[in-house]
């Protein structure tokens, strides 16, 4: 017996994408296993780490912890659709690299994802609001401060 | 721009981990892949006595469920790793009826969908017969089996001990803690003509080669363990886990590429992780801080199914000069996964406990915790008498007091505040880790396009290897940054050693240095052609000859033939003979140090505390931490200082966080997901200040280069621990230090 699938279609980085998935599909799956799109990183698949973050509708939000049905009719943004259509990186994937606020990297998409959310949410009026707002994001080889380093020049810079 | 030694180089790698490109383990694409789940053991120990797999069969999707009925294949001689072999574990699971610990595999599930394999997973129907278990040091029926061959001993310890005027005689306890690396662990598994591909995040990607190899019986060359980037390692991923053999064993079966990801929770159980430790501290001076007895008793948790020890005493022996030393570790095995290395795997436990004494020591002889340190400086290796490669504790003291503003601190309990009313504390603590080395060749690249290219088996699991090992070529080469290329993590590169022990810089590095060096031979010979090379130099792109005149280096490889200059080199440590080298070079453990014949080589530092705590709620906060390391010549201050720093967090987490709990009634771990399991988060951290100081060794490698990894968790526990002493005179015996150690 083949597994059920129902149709999805989603709207990732501007471009539509139709599948079909497992009803039981998270978005963070539908991404890296049917899309190709492994930029999103996993690391608990329960919404405590905060790897899997990407944009609906502009707000920062876990992949993990959405279906993928349930994102139809969104738009969705990734790590991959930040750079500008010329190759330039967006101004948080440089800040992240000119304040080396990674090590192994794994966290590092989501980080700036909520990195980007936090400038445009305005919480940066201190380093605590920043530390805060980015503490949904686990990093385990520690870059937090340089991570706080980069959220300011770049709430700095807009 | 210049990517030389001691040049604060970009991260190399750092564009493509930002921009989501950079592929780890998961993220390679292979069509057809089928998807594996994992069903894991719910009793402690005892044995499987029925499991049935037909309604996880009748899962539309599902194409294969192992067991131990079914697996039914002979594996090749394969073994743990502390046996000689690469396993994370002597013991098997599928090869048995048997359970040894909670947790354990006892099916695996392979489906057209993640989503199948997993409800199929969960309908894997066991029945156990369960034995009693236990998985905790602190359960009475435990015995603790002492290890004599790690016993030191100099001079009278005991003896001195009684007759000293000043002694401290303490325990200190610290629990078993997971690596957690936010890259969860798995394995994809493909198999072409009868040759092995494994995606796996790997610390050791020959290592593993050459256990698959011998598990599958085929020969190293037709494994190949690809794993170029991986989420955090920190110890866990530098054996082979055993749900990577079974699942290369079901892509072979099912003839598609398998892949598992292995969930967070079931990560605490089919991996290894940091065991338990106690540790009985007694040291003893004169009246004037002069150490006369340092006495270490270390017990640490081990497993039923693998004697595993990492011992910290022959670490802590080395801090102090003291006539007297008595060293003594033990294990007590417990039913659990067997234990393995993680960061710093015996000083960050011993330390805790060791480094907490010596404040002890402090406050009972009224004396300045830095000055008793400095006091009892040894000028040699207190065990051995031998000289030191380089140690620099004491700059890094005295810098790190300078950083942190020491001399501002008052040392009665409790004496100074905020001015928002929080008890301040002040604490410090010495931190070292040895120097070993491996083997390790390197190849090495240069074209007449400019490039530079430099391979290596090696790793960079966020530590800076791809920055770091393209400095050091490009430092003979005279290559500019942005014209190296460096090639990492993936077996079919020229054989790199484990990422453990701190060894990549200098054992990778000296050997990148060799083929560096090599090619340099070669490219001035051409240069010089019939002439004598040794009157040529290479410098800003240019060989310049005797007479002065530069060619562009691209032009004398232009007359080359082929337009460029490869070599490759085998480099291995100076103590080291042939034998152990090859053995290492085809995937074995070969290590040599810290402590050689003539030296011992140690990478020192200094570390500080500051906290903040609440005088009611008794809630802490570590408001500053500075620490100021001495690990050699150091290739790339960047990377070097996020490493250090990273650790020191890390040192921060254990010493208020980190705690695998133990279910003492179930022998089992109890908070295995991460709301339960706690590390730091950003908002636990404040400013965090690292410092190296210049330190010229000219005996540990080739390139100077000592250990940098792991020193930076471990003074940090204690630090913070006497730190809290000294607001608020409460001394806690051990991590993490929570609310309720503080209400007293
Ligand atoms: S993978 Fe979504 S929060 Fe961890
Ligand atoms: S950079 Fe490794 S987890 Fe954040």
């Amino acid at each position: 017996m083949s597994v059920q699938t129902i149709p999805v279609t989603l709207e990732v980085n501007g471009h539509n994408h139709s599948l079909h998935l497992d009803p039981r599909t998270t978005l963070l799956d539908a991404l890296r296993e049917h899309l190709g799109m492994t930029g999103t990183k996993v690391g608990c698949n329960h919404g405590t780490c905060g790897a899997c973050t990407v944009h609906i509708d502009g707000h920062a939000r876990l992949a993990c912890l959405t279906l993928a049905a349930a994102a139809t009719g969104h738009s969705i943004l990734t790590i991959e659709g930040l750079a500008a259509a010329d190759g330039t990186p967006h101004p948080m994937q440089a800040a992240f690299v000119a304040y080396d606020a990674l090590q192994c990297g794994y966290c590092t998409p989501g980080q700036i994802m909520s990195a980007i959310a936090c400038v445009a949410e305005g919480h940066t009026r201190t380093d605590d609001e920043i530390r805060d707002y980015m503490s949904g994001n686990l990093c385990r080889c520690a870059a937090y401060p340089n991570i706080v380093a980069a959220v300011r020049h770049v709430a700095g810079a807009v | 721009m210049d990517g030389s030694i001691g040049v604060p180089v970009v991260r190399r790698d750092g564009a493509a981990k930002t921009s989501g490109t950079a592929l780890y383990a998961a993220d390679f694409p292979h069509a057809d892949t089928a998807y594996a789940a994992l069903t894991t053991s719910t009793v402690t120990r005892g044995r499987i006595i029925r499991i049935d797999t037909t309604e996880a069969e009748a899962v539309p999707g599902v194409q294969m469920v192992l067991t131990h009925h079914s697996l039914n294949e002979t594996l090749g001689e394969e073994t743990f790793v502390m046996k000689g072999g690469h396993m994370q574990s002597s013991f098997m699971p599928l090869t048995s009826d048997e359970v040894h610990y909670a947790g354990q595999i006892v099916a695996l599930v392979v489906a057209d969908t993640q989503e199948a394999a997993e409800e199929a997973s969960r309908k894997v129907s066991v029945d156990y017969a369960a034995q009693h278990a236990s998985a905790s040091i602190e359960d009475a029926d435990r015995v603790e089996e002492p290890m004599d061959d790690k016993s030191i001993d100099v001079g009278d310890a005991e003896a001195a001990f009684d007759r000293a005027p000043v002694k401290v005689d303490a325990t200190y306890l610290t629990p078993a803690q997971h690596h957690n690396p936010i890259e969860l662990y798995g394995a994809t598994a493909v198999w072409q003509d009868g040759k092995l591909l494994v995606n796996a995040p790997s610390q050791w990607v020959v290592g593993n080669q050459a256990g698959l190899a011998a598990i599958f019986g085929l020969p190293m060359d037709d494994i190949r363990v690809e794993s170029p980037y991986l989420g955090g390692g920190f110890g866990a991923k530098a054996t082979i886990l055993p749900h990577t053999v079974l699942v290369a064993m079901a892509a072979r079966r099912l003839g598609r590429p398998v892949k598992l990801v292995v969930p967070r929770e079931t990560g605490f159980t089919v991996s290894s992780f940091r065991p338990a430790t106690r540790s009985r501290v007694r040291l003893a001076a004169e009246q004037d801080g002069t150490i006369v007895a340092v006495m270490h008793d270390e017990a640490a948790q081990s497993a039923v199914i693998d004697h595993v020890a990492f011992p910290a005493t022959g670490v802590t022996a080395r801090m102090y000069a003291s006539p007297n030393i008595r060293m003594r570790e033990s294990t007590i095995a417990t039913d659990v996964n067997t234990p393995g290395f993680q960061r710093a795997p015996a000083e960050a436990p011993g330390f805790f406990g060791f480094e907490s004494a010596v404040d002890e020591l402090a406050v009972a002889l009224g004396m300045d915790p830095i000055e008793l340190r400095i006091k009892n400086e040894p000028v040699c290796d207190p065990v051995k008498g031998l000289p030191w490669s380089s140690r620099s504790l004491v700059p890094c003291f005295r810098r790190g007091a300078e950083l942190f503003g020491w001399n501002r601190r008052t040392p009665e309990v409790g004496s100074m505040t905020t001015p928002d009313g929080m008890l301040l504390g002040w604490g410090c603590a010495s931190a070292t880790y040895p120097s070993a080395m491996c083997p390790s060749s390197a190849r090495v690249k240069l074209s007449a396009d400019g490039t530079c290219v430099v391979s290596c088996a090696a790793h960079d699991l966020g530590t800076g290897a791809y920055t770091v090992l393209g400095q050091v070529a490009a430092d003979v080469l005279g290559v500019p940054d942005e014209l190296v290329r460096v090639h990492l993590g993936d077996s079919t590169l020229p054989s790199g050693p484990v990422a453990g022990g701190s060894v990549t810089t200098g054992s990778a590095g000296s050997a990148v240095h060799m083929a560096a060096l090599a090619v340099r031979e070669r490219l001035l010979k051409a240069a010089a052609g019939g002439g004598d090379p040794a009157s040529f130099t290479l410098a800003g792109g240019h060989v310049i000859g005797p007479d002065s005149h530069g060619r562009p280096v691209a032009e004398v490889l232009a007359s080359v033939t082929g337009g460029m200059i490869e070599e490759t080199a085998d480099w291995k440590p100076g103590s080291m003979s042939g034998d152990q080298m090859r053995m290492g070079l085809a995937g074995g453990m070969a290590f040599a140090g810290p402590t050689t014949e003539t030296h011992a080589s140690y990478s020192f530092g200094a570390q500080f505390a500051e906290v903040r705590v609440d005088p009611l709620l008794r809630t802490v906060r570590v408001s500053r931490m500075v620490g100021v390391f001495a690990c050699g010549r150091i290739i790339n201050p960047r990377t070097a200082r996020s490493n250090l720093m990273g650790g020191m967090i890390w040192g921060a987490s254990f010493a208020l966080l980190e705690e695998t709990k133990v279910d003492r009634p179930r022998a089992r771990f109890a908070n295995t997901d991460l709301a339960g399991y706690h590390f730091s988060t950003n908002a636990d951290i404040g400013e965090v200040v690292v410092e190296t100081v210049d330190e010229v060794d000219t005996v540990v490698n080739a390139i100077g280069a000592k250990a940098v990894g792991e020193i930076g968790i471990v003074g940090m526990p204690a630090a913070i621990a006497n730190a809290i002493y000294h607001a608020t005179g409460v001394r806690v015996r051990k991590t993490p230090i929570l609310v309720e150690d503080l209400l007293g």
